[in-house]
């Protein structure tokens, strides 16, 4: 069953332009973030967005849970159109689909105790009375492994280190359990040791509850691990699409074998071919013609400047939006 | 053969909190032309002892006591005027972040002359430019960047300058810390294999300092772990890899996903100590699967097993 679909997603940031470009031009700059993107996400899968910064895979998340406004295409959860929906119809959504960010020392209020952290959304959401969110909050806390959690209740996000302020944060998210919940690199900023037990805190919660992620990442390992299904993005666009053996073991579009060819390993004697590409990521604002990787791609035919590769099924439930394929 | 040899290293930082035992009781020694991987926590001393080797410690920081001998002469025992010839021209560092490190104002053409021009006195301004213009090549930018500010270059290009101003003296040592973890992975993978080339060409000595286990070990030919303010274990980073010794080593590797394994993580339980307080004994006793009734009394000693150093009571 489907829980999610985004159909040819849409979002371009409009650019400030300097006193002296308004009088010399009329064109409007944007910033392609999201550049017409479509995928699926399945009842209890873990779908992974990978990707080097500014490739829009926290933007397309930010859509998703609609913090950002698309610009066109559409956006079904659980078979509501929630594309343009205001307010006041996201409102009750907002129950089921939670967010989950990188900072665990910016998303939490530093005046607020963890507890009323954690057990305010179930008060703004009208379900419970402040004691029985109280009563809440501290199993929840317990469960995400703050214990004594009475004395954890107490203290302020300042008093906790960054994995422990990640817990509460996941706490909260998991509060209203939630159906869906998009992941934006919630371990980049754990320290290593500590990573494997926030990675396992998350995978515990989605198989209790059967929950559904979007899981944001520029790690490939942590998305091998996490995923069911991995899509890397390039400058806006999703190049390929693969359930995570298949990706890691097959990797067809040359930028995906160009990340894996890059990301450490203990095991480099695993390593394929080594694809190297030119130069740096271009700037999304005049996104290169055609296949958006071909003035870096050392293998770009004639076509690739001209036409725009579709994403293409190859089987194996793999997609792959290369002119090569 | 050896360029550096610490000895019995002890960085402490005076806080108001008490005495930060950052670094206690470290001793490693670095050979000519290898690269070193000092892995470790954020905490674990690893900067400290990076930063401790150049001399540019925060003022609350002091080293207690220890050696660093560097090519022969002791560094601490040096002056400071002493101290600022070898700096740069002899060890140079790499930091994480280039846009802090560089000076926004000035072109990067001449940061890089300003700095041949400080430690050699005797060239002129039209020579040191002719090597400014051959190091940045060397690195992979094009000579006409050197007008260029900071600001218009990219986070790889400038972390590029970084090793063109660290390598530009031809130094014998770099300590590079933390150097692509501000970048991602393709950038990253560029900047080591740069860092590779450079180490084979000049036979220069690289110690890199990450929190990544798996760059050291694809990147360095020796790793080596610290852990709350001391060194745990040091060897060849293949053997380290595939048969590690301290059970800190072994928390690591088995707590890391990896792209190319299939396996399940295991978290390395409860928190790293506060260093102003360290638990008694071993250091990492209270966290350790295989701990044993001395582990908690004593300090174990540090013991050279097949030609790797680990310092663990299970070895001892």
């Amino acid at each position: 069953m489907t829980v999610l679909t985004v159909l040819n997603l849409k979002k371009y940031f409009p650019l400030q332009k300097s006193f002296i470009e308004q009088l010399i031009t009329r064109k409007k700059l944007t910033v392609k973030a999201v550049d017409n993107i479509s995928f699926k996400i399945n009842v209890g899968e873990v779908f992974s967005l990978v990707g080097e910064s500014g490739c829009g895979k926290t933007t397309t998340g930010r859509l998703i849970v609609r913090l950002e406004r698309p610009d066109s295409g559409k956006i079904v959860f659980e078979g509501q159109d929630i594309t343009f929906a205001n307010e006041k119809l996201l409102r009750p959504l907002r129950r089921k689909m939670q967010i989950i960010f990188q900072d665990p020392y910016a998303s939490l209020n530093p005046r607020m105790t963890i507890g009323d952290a954690v057990a305010e959304p179930l008060i703004i959401h009208g379900i419970m009375s402040k004691m029985e969110a109280r009563e809440e909050a501290l199993k929840m806390l317990e469960s995400v492994g703050l214990t004594p959690p009475e004395t954890f209740y107490k203290a302020y996000p300042h008093q906790l280190s960054g994995g422990q302020r990640q817990r509460v944060v996941i706490a909260r998210a998991m509060i209203l359990k939630p159906k869906f919940v998009v992941a934006d690199e919630p371990v980049s900023m754990i320290d290593v040791s500590l990573r494997a037990s926030i990675l396992k805190l998350l995978m515990k919660f989605k198989n209790t509850y059967n929950l559904t992620m979007l899981f944001i990442t520029h790690d490939l390992a942590v998305a091998r691990l996490i995923s069911n299904t991995i899509a890397v993005m390039y400058l806006g666009k999703i190049v390929e699409m693969a359930p995570v053996d298949e990706l890691i073991e097959n990797p067809l579009h040359p930028y995906t074998k160009a990340l894996l060819s890059s990301v450490p390993t203990i095991v480099p004697q695993m390593k394929k071919e080594k694809i190297v590409l030119r130069g740096d990521v271009p700037s999304p604002i005049n996104p290169p013609s055609g296949c958006r990787l071909h003035p870096r791609c050392p293998l770009a035919m004639e076509k690739c400047v001209k036409e725009e590769p579709q994403l293409k099924y190859v089987g194996n439930g793999h997609y792959v939006a290369c002119h090569l394929i | 053969m050896t360029l550096l040899e610490i000895r019995n290293l002890k960085v402490y930082y005076y806080t108001r909190r008490g005495i930060v035992k950052a670094v206690d009781d470290v001793s490693i020694s670095l050979d000519r032309g290898e690269m070193v991987g000092l892995v470790g926590e954020s905490g674990s001393g690893k900067s400290t002892l990076g930063l401790s080797i150049i001399r540019v410690l925060p003022p609350q920081a002091k080293v207690v006591s220890g050696n660093i001998v560097f090519d022969g002469t002791d560094l601490l025992k040096l002056s400071e005027k002493e101290m600022r010839k070898i700096r740069g021209k002899e060890i140079s560092m790499v930091f994480q972040d280039p846009l802090t490190s560089l000076d926004p104002l000035q072109k990067i053409g001449d940061q890089l002359v300003e700095t041949v021009l400080e430690h050699e006195r005797n060239l002129s301004r039209k020579e040191a430019l002719e090597i400014a213009k051959k190091t940045l090549q060397n690195v992979g930018i094009p000579p006409e960047r050197m007008n260029n500010y900071p600001h218009q270059l990219s986070g790889g290009q400038r972390q590029r300058v970084m090793i063109a101003l660290a390598t530009i003296l031809k130094p014998k040592l770099i300590i590079a810390d933390e150097p692509t973890t501000a970048l991602d992975v393709i950038v990253q993978d560029r900047i080591m294999d740069l860092l590779a080339s450079l180490k084979k060409e000049l036979g220069v000595t690289v110690l890199l300092i990450t929190h990544d286990l798996a760059l050291a070990a694809e990147k360095s030919d020796k790793i080596a772990v610290m852990y709350a303010g001391h060194l745990y274990e040091y060897g060849a980073s293949k053997d380290m890899i595939s048969k590690p010794l301290h059970p800190y080593t072994q928390g690591l590797i088995d707590s890391i996903p990896d792209v190319f394994v299939k396996k399940e993580i295991r978290e390395i339980k409860g928190h790293p100590p506060d260093l102003v307080n360290p638990p008694k004994g071993c250091r990492f006793h209270p966290r350790c699967p295989l701990r044993m009734d001395i582990c908690s009394e004593k300090e174990p000693p540090i013991v050279k097993v097949n030609r790797r150093l680990v310092r663990c009571w299970l070895y001892a």
